[in-house]
């Protein structure tokens, strides 16, 4: 169970989240759109950790997470796994390590135990057999997929995927999104995806919610969002820009 | 004149901000040296690089030192027919103040650089965030191995610049300037002690410290793309320098009053 209350940061003074409230169910699968720049990752990287709010409340599993220490959150984020919007490899070690950082990390299992899972992991992705490549040889798809399988190996009872499907041909998405369903409904993940991808969105989604100027905007089933009365949600999930709507009137 | 008064104030802020993100970093290092599981691979890694890859770049301005001291004092000693002087002059300003600071400034342009650059790109290629997610503490995978090896290696290429120091700055006294070897040696031997010596190494251990932790305090805190990783390169090592050399000198006085020179 993910709670987020009246969380706030702002850049500079620049605000970007300002107030947002937004509960997760446990094994949910949301779905969070909204225009480029409006704050999907920074969200996303206070619902990790990463980042401390400006004023809010994030409770994990009843838990706020706000006022602990680095060492502390510790324990929360090996349950939690991240995709980083650009893969975030780490580019001094090969595909293998980089897979496999988190059980060496932190010896979660015996050395042919991980290569088996370094191995099935990569199987789902798409990516069998590359074991040996280093990250600056590989394309930006399939650096995407060398950090969703970096992610999903510690079993995490959540995952966070920034925007999972962008970079990738369709079917390759399509692959990521049945994943994502996979995971979700075998191992009974929570998952939030963060995307702009609309038929992503639609696919993954149970519930979606609109984040704009920095609050959610609105949330509720891929039907509900599809049929919303609100201009502002019509004109995004139809790709329509903000000058042609002004033209309309 | 109120604006003057404000960017000063503003300024000497900054400068207490970034001390106090140094310490933090300094104290949090030496916490995770004592909890954290020991971790030999990127410890010898960073050994490799930080001591062994310095060792030509140390061997050459050691022994270029050496020399030109050596050719210096001649020079000076000639005048008043003291030239076998040359020898302990040589040997105790090399292992004193000449290698432990040339030695330092060069590993704070090389391995200072070299550790900012590396921490600052994968913070703003977020690799820094995506092991804090994985639960590892930066300081403890990035950090602490760098700290043990820089402070490990810095002694070490001291040691060894003032070795090679001593012994090019004998064949340019000797071979060169035609001052009598045997003497050269004889005086040398009388006036070097132990402790001129080893204050050289304990300084330059500390020195270690302030190259690890401005320069990884430089690479965490970077901001704003290649541009930032540039400028966070080159306040390392312009900072560890400045450091090394202000830190030489109360350093210096501090351990004259333990050890009386
Ligand atoms: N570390 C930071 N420092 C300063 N500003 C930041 C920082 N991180 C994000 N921002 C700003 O916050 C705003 C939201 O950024 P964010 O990356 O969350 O957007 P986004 O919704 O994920 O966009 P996109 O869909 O393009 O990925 C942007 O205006 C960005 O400039
Ligand atoms: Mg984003």
């Amino acid at each position: 169970m993910i709670e987020i209350v009246g969380l706030k940061k702002s850049f500079a003074g620049i605000p970007v989240l300002q107030g947002v409230d937004l509960a997760v169910a446990d094994s949910e699968r949301l779905v969070i759109i909204g225009g480029s720049g409006c704050g999907k990752s920074v969200l996303l990287r206070h619902i990790a950790g990463l980042l401390k709010p400006d004023a809010g409340i994030l409770r994990i599993d009843g838990r706020d997470i706000v006022p602990l220490p680095e060492r502390d959150l510790n324990p929360i984020r090996q349950g939690v796994g991240v995709l980083f919007q650009g893969a975030a490899l780490f580019d001094s070690l090969d595909v293998f390590h980089n897979v496999a950082f988190s059980l060496i990390e932190h010896r979660a299992a015996a050395p042919k135990e991980i290569r088996e899972r370094v191995a099935e992991v990569l199987a789902v992705v798409g990516m069998s057999g590359q074991e040996n490549k280093k990250p600056a040889e590989l394309s930006g798809g399939m650096r995407k997929r060398i950090g969703l399988a970096r992610a999903i190996i510690s079993r995490p009872r959540i995952m966070l995927y920034d925007e999972p499907t962008t970079g990738l041909d369709p079917q390759m998405a399509d692959s990521i999104n049945r994943l994502i369903l996979k995971l979700s409904e075998n191992y009974r993940v929570t998952s939030i995806v963060v995307t702009h991808d609309m038929t992503s969105a639609q696919m993954v989604g149970e519930r979606i919610a609109m984040l704009h100027q920095g609050k959610i905007l609105v949330s509720g089933t891929p039907r509900e969002i599809q049929e919303s009365p609100q201009p502002i949600v019509q004109n995004f999930i139809r790709g329509i820009s903000e000058e042609r709507a002004a033209q309309r009137g | 004149m109120e604006r003057l008064f404000q960017r000063f104030g503003a300024g000497t802020l900054r400068f207490v901000d970034y001390l106090g993100s140094v310490a933090t970093l300094t104290s949090e290092a030496f916490r995770s040296l004592v909890t954290m599981r020991p971790r030999w691979r990127e410890t010898t890694l960073q050994v490799y690089s930080i001591g062994v890859r310095s060792l030509p770049v140390v061997l050459l301005t050691g022994a270029f030192i050496g020399m030109v001291f050596s050719a210096q004092s001649y020079f000076q000693f000639h005048k008043v027919r003291m030239d076998t002087s040359t020898g302990p002059a040589v040997s105790i300003a090399l292992s004193r103040e000449l290698a432990p600071i040339i030695t330092s400034l060069m590993i704070a342009g090389r391995v200072g650089a070299a550790m900012a650059a590396e921490i600052g790109t994968m913070r703003v290629t977020e690799q820094i965030d995506a092991l804090r997610s994985m639960a590892v503490l930066p300081v403890e995978y990035l950090v602490v191995p760098r700290m043990i090896a820089i402070a490990f290696s810095l002694p070490l290429l001291t040691a060894m610049s003032i070795a090679i120091g001593i012994f090019s700055g004998y064949l340019v006294g000797v071979e060169v300037l035609n001052i009598d070897g045997a003497y050269y040696l004889h005086n040398m031997y009388i006036y070097t002690e132990d402790k001129d010596i080893y204050t050289g190494l304990i300084k330059v251990f500390i020195f270690a410290f302030l190259v690890v932790f401005i320069s990884c305090r430089e690479g965490l805190h970077c901001e704003g793309g290649a541009e930032g990783v540039g400028r966070a390169t080159t306040e390392a090592v312009v900072n560890s320098s400045i450091a090394i050399l202000i830190t030489n000198f109360f350093v210096t006085m501090l351990l004259s009053k333990i050890i009386p020179p």
